[in-house]
């Protein structure tokens, strides 16, 4: 018989002896979390009353906009694609960041009247993605340059997107290859055809087996957090920015907890390897 | 959607209370919405496909034979899964004999492509581009035999660079990418960052 999660989670805690509101061994883990809400939330609320924080340049995000100026001069199309994994997938994150930045790429075509190519593999990611576009065109008052073929669903095989995501980086001679989100074996694949295609090629993930082939291949790359920062990057909103500033504190003690376990280990003393296994 | 997001928080924390069960179900019926949805989005997707590729073979569009083999191949497909089953010896034929090779043919096509990224990043045009060339220089000789015929030095390194800089750039960066996970959340969470769905 095949135990549900309820049941599972029951002879997890009968083996425990214990009983809590919080399943042992995730008690450190929801403290953190919500110290780390009230802490953007106090960053977020800073920032509104005017304790704007600055943010770093990021030249990957800075060159969207040169990448779709050149593929608007040159009368050749930009290519879009917010990864290959399922908004309900652990790394969703990802896309959901890729398809803030597609958004923000979206409004440049609609503003330049540049053609954009969105390929997605995974149904789910395509409807939203869909809209996006849509929704972009609309806001720059631009919906009757809104193509359908602006946003194409390949189908949910890893390469069987690849081939045909490659094939339309050849035929349609792209101008830009803009790629963030969450990457497999594919990566390789469509930045080398960008790169073959003579493109400006703009990569992001957070997928860090990937990263290195996206580094070498393309022009620019956005490296793991900075593809969920690209939101607040671009909006310059106050609320976001304090939020990214939220992130930075949290790093910064994150670090010196990584440091101080670390001396304290050395020295025999496993308070803190006892505090984060709570 | 912030309801649905602590409710799924939750669940994950969530301890042994039975007062606390609905919040489980509440969980497992979210979870299978999310199923249904995508089953519709598969759908939707097969329509775009169908349409954009059908318009191309009435227009006879420069490629148009190839958006008559992908229509042809999905109706087949759709046919056979439909009519006998996906494990019927037709659809598995099919999925064995064109679909695996051909996915197989691809992946392997990512050797001559990493030969072609390398060439152009080990040029050496700057300090970066030297620390690069060398690092990838040694880990190459460490990986291949003729490395230890040549010195030991190269299998030693080779293991110390991917054990040691290696794993913490890319825990550092791991970790770096969970928290701006967390703050994305978070602006979700408020209802603060809506661009995700194409709104300002």
């Amino acid at each position: 018989m095949q135990l549900t999660s309820r049941d599972a989670r029951r002879t997890q805690i009968d083996n425990q002896g214990g009983v809590s509101m919080i399943a042992a061994g995730k008690q450190f883990s929801f403290s953190v979390l919500v110290l780390l809400f009230v802490l953007f939330v106090y960053c977020i609320d800073s920032s509104r009353k005017g304790k704007v924080p600055s943010i770093r340049k990021l030249p990957a995000l800075d060159a969207i906009e040169e990448a779709v100026g050149r593929a608007t001069e040159m009368g050749r199309p930009v290519h879009f694609s917010p990864g290959i994994v399922e908004l309900t997938h652990e790394r969703a994150p990802q896309t959901l960041a890729g398809l803030s930045i597609l958004s923000y790429v979206a409004g440049l075509c609609a503003k330049y009247d540049t053609d954009l190519i969105t390929t997605i593999m995974m149904p789910d990611v395509y409807v939203v993605a869909e809209d996006v576009v849509k929704q972009r065109f609309l806001a720059e008052g631009k919906a009757s340059q809104y193509k359908p073929e602006m946003v194409r669903f390949i189908g949910a095989e890893q390469f069987a997107y690849a081939a045909a995501a490659v094939g339309i980086m050849y035929r349609e001679q792209v101008a830009a290859n803009i790629m963030i989100g969450a990457w497999y074996a594919e990566s390789l694949l469509l930045t080398e055809a960008g790169a073959q295609t003579g493109g400006i090629q703009i990569t992001g993930s957070a997928t860090v087996a990937q990263l290195p082939f996206l580094v070498v291949a393309s022009d620019y790359c956005l490296i793991g957090e900075e593809i969920y920062a690209a939101s607040a990057y671009l909006s310059r909103d106050p609320v976001e920015l304090g939020v990214i500033l939220g992130q930075d504190i949290a790093k910064a003690v994150t670090i010196g907890l990584m440091i101080a376990g670390a001396l304290f280990l050395a020295f025999g003393n496993e308070t803190i390897v006892n505090l984060v296994t709570m | 959607m912030t309801v649905i997001a602590l409710v799924m928080i939750l669940d994950f924390f969530i301890g042994d209370s039975t007062a606390l069960d609905w919040i489980n179900d509440t969980a497992v019926i979210t979870r299978s919405w999310g199923i249904v949805i995508s089953a519709f989005a598969m759908g939707l997707g097969a329509i775009n496909l169908l349409r954009r590729h059908s318009r191309s073979i009435v227009r006879r569009d420069d490629n148009a034979f190839y958006s008559f083999l992908l229509v042809a191949s999905m109706l087949v497909m759709i046919v056979l899964g439909v009519a006998s089953g996906t494990e019927s010896p037709g659809y598995d034929f099919m999925f064995s004999n064109i679909l695996s090779p051909a996915s197989s043919t691809m992946y392997a096509s990512i050797a001559f492509y990493i030969v072609t990224a390398a060439y152009r990043s080990f040029s050496a045009r700057n300090l970066e581009g030297w620390l690069l060339l060398i690092t990838a220089v040694i880990v190459m000789l460490g990986k291949a035999p003729i490395g230890s015929v040549i010195s030991d030095f190269f299998p030693v390194a080779s293991n110390w660079i991917e054990s040691v800089p290696n794993t913490a750039g890319m825990r550092a960066i791991m970790m770096g990418a969970a928290l701006g996970v967390i703050s994305s959340a978070v602006k979700m969470f408020l209802g603060l960052d809506k661009s995700y769905l194409g709104q300002r």
